[in-house]
């Protein structure tokens, strides 16, 4: 303990020098922009920058790259909140209550809930990786194909919480986001399905177009029929003194970024699971379990609070495997590591007896890094909320151009640009017709990685189901989905046979 | 048959064509494990069930589908294909500027500058610094 209090004041030596403190501001700063482009995300932020960064002192870019990617997770919540359009994936649970916040004139408040649940959230994950590193990372390793495809049933069986005033309709949405995730390159024998002779359809649906479709692109068209009098209540004040938050809603949100961080963390050091899975997990976890269950979905300040904690905890919980094994545990965490092998260094066990500057740098820097960030993101909220004030006739178009700028961006290619199209038109069926849209994408991020965890369990134990039992963790989570499951049936017959004794 | 059945149908012939292509063409059960049709084939039956319940429903909030819907997904059909054309950069400040001019009744010479300044912008954040290769279009404009 002694000594990691040690190392850790060493490291905020090495932190705070005005180099690394300019370094954590700069990668701040451009991950604010980054994440708040839909369709930009992390990975791209990083490898964008890596290129500038191979001539700086290893220390110093490693809490650059580390701040743009900490500053992308606070960001993405921004589109999500003020125009329902998530800057990345995890962000997507913000969009839920996020936006229905704005609808309400309440587009500030949602933006402090969300940099505040962020930064605890935040400061929760780098404290338990500080002080839990190792063990951390031997949780991450002990998610293995038979493991994953447990957590990922879980998560898929979750969305039954998200299905809506309707289930045939929500259970219609889940599906086909199953069905639509199966296009493209089967991942266990490399079979080409659904793409019908389309070249870019081999690699598979992208997540970009199909999210900026669904939600940006409904939006737009909702905000074009509504011309002249849009729905958004902009009587927020330019100032961050109106933003803040009071104690009661800090009491309010308080639970949820608790628990949202502790969970948050750990789904984030379980290699695959990343904070796609950990937003939406503990999203579901406060709609089942919350105090105000009632009114999330419906512009909740735990709906903003529970994703957006679990993003930022899930990306520091992310650095334990890759700074205690050199193993990344996430897409953004690998391009990271690439980083380090550049500069000649290799994550790992011995990183911490070999280069203490750099491990204990970075994780000092996480800490100076999360308060930049929230200062940055809270100096920002005026001026986002700024965005709304702006007469829709004029927002409209410039929103189109950016989903269909960010589309084409995410993989270059005019294809996606279509694909958003598409999906556009999709969504806002969907919406018209009351088809819930976030069983529908959530379904679609998880079953890839269903598909290919389950077929590696498979691969592992020669095609014996029993290996899903065997292993202790994998089971715990298949009852778990199975308690969750039988739950309600058996309540529903034990309130029946109660009536009918009380008759 | 209104637009909800007719979403109810779509989604079912979806369904039954995932579900059809996946157990004769892809495999259910292949080396051991399940194929690259096992997820297709359930969950394309599973889509077919619903969408009978729902087609056997009769919902009575369903609402027309609202025509005026039609005016902006042309235009973003359309400067799509002018992308093919004239390029991205030069097809989106179209889309911009007529935008401006036809839905906001703005001056030609407001929305010119509004125009060019969220363009530049774009290829200042995307084109300069996020090196985005916007696409020239085949007069390479």
């Amino acid at each position: 303990m002694e000594s990691i209090l040690y190392h850790l004041l060493n490291g905020f030596a090495t932190a705070l020098s005005p180099a690394n403190l300019f370094a954590a501001l700069a990668g701040g700063l451009m991950g604010l922009i980054i994440g708040v482009l839909p369709g930009i995300g992390s990975v791209m932020g990083v490898a964008l920058l890596l290129p500038i960064t191979f001539k700086m002192d290893p220390t110093t870019a490693i809490i650059m790259l580390a701040a743009l990617y900490y500053s992308t997770m606070y960001a993405g919540a921004f589109t999500a909140i003020l125009i329902n359009i998530p800057g990345d994936p995890p962000a997507l649970m913000t969009t839920i209550d996020g936006y229905q916040l704005t609808l309400q004139g309440k587009a500030g408040k949602a933006l402090a809930v969300s940099n505040w649940s962020s930064f605890v959230a935040g400061f929760i994950g780098v404290v338990i990786l500080t002080f839990m590193g190792p063990l951390l990372a031997d949780i991450g390793l002990a998610f293995g194909p038979a493991e994953m495809t447990a957590v990922i049933l879980l998560a898929l069986s979750a969305i039954a919480w998200l299905l809506g005033d309707d289930p045939v309709k929500g259970l219609l949405a889940t599906c086909l986001g199953i069905l639509l995730a199966t296009v493209g390159l089967d991942p266990a024998v490399g079979q080409p399905r659904f793409a019908f002779g389309i070249l870019e359809l081999l690699n598979g649906i992208d997540f970009i177009p199909l999210v900026i479709g669904m939600l940006g692109m409904n939006e737009i068209i909702e905000m074009a029929l509504q011309k002249g009098g849009y729905k958004f209540k902009t009587t927020e004040k330019l100032s961050i003194r109106s933003n803040y938050l009071n104690f009661a809603e800090m009491k309010q949100i308080f639970r949820p970024t608790m628990i949202a961080s502790v969970l948050g963390t750990f789904i984030g050091c379980i290699p695959g699971a990343g904070t796609n899975t950990a937003s939406f997990l503990c999203y579901v976890l406060e709609k089942k379990t919350g105090k105000n269950r009632a009114n999330m979905g419906k512009g909740a300040l735990e709906g903003v609070a529970a994703p957006e904690a679990a993003n930022n905890a899930a990306a520091a919980g992310a650095f334990a495997p890759l700074l205690a094994l050199g193993i990344p545990s996430s897409g953004t965490v690998t391009v990271l590591l690439g980083g380090l092998m550049m500069w000649g260094i290799t994550p790992g066990p011995l990183l911490f007896t070999e280069h203490p500057d750099l491990a204990w740098g970075l994780i000092a820097s996480m800490y100076v890094g999360n308060v930049v960030c929230m200062i940055i993101a809270a100096l920002s909220i005026p001026f986002m909320i700024q965005m709304l004030r702006v007469p829709p006739v004029i927002l409209t178009p410039i929103i189109i151009v950016i989903c269909m700028v960010s589309a084409f961006a995410a993989n270059n290619s005019l294809f996606d640009l279509w694909l958003m199209i598409i999906f556009g038109i999709a969504g806002y069926f969907f919406t018209r017709y009351k088809y819930p849209i976030a069983p529908f994408i959530m379904a679609f991020i998880l079953t890839p990685r269903l598909e290919m965890s389950a077929r590696q369990a498979f691969d592992i134990s020669n095609g014996d189901p029993a290996i899903f039992v065997q292993k202790p963790i994998a089971l715990a989570f298949l009852t778990f989905t199975l308690i969750l499951f039988l739950a309600p049936v058996v309540l529903t017959f034990c309130k029946a046979c109660r009536t009918r004794m009380n008759r | 048959m209104n637009a909800d059945h007719a979403i109810a149908l779509i989604c079912g012939i979806i369904g039954a064509f995932w579900a059809a292509t996946g157990w004769f063409s892809y495999g259910i059960w292949v080396n051991k494990g399940p194929g690259p049709g096992f997820l297709p084939v359930i969950f394309g039956c599973l889509t077919v069930i619903l969408c009978i319940a729902r087609l056997l429903r009769k919902d009575k909030d369903a609402e027309p589908v609202d025509l005026r819907a039609i005016a902006p997904i042309a235009a973003i059909i359309v400067c799509a294909v002018a992308i093919h054309v004239i390029g991205f950069l030069p097809a989106t400040f179209l889309l911009l500027f007529i935008w401006l001019v036809h839905q906001g009744s703005y001056s030609y010479k407001f929305s010119l500058f509004m125009a060019a300044s969220i363009i530049v912008s774009i290829w200042g954040v995307f084109g300069y610094w996020l090196q985005v290769p916007f696409p020239l279009g085949l007069i390479d404009f």
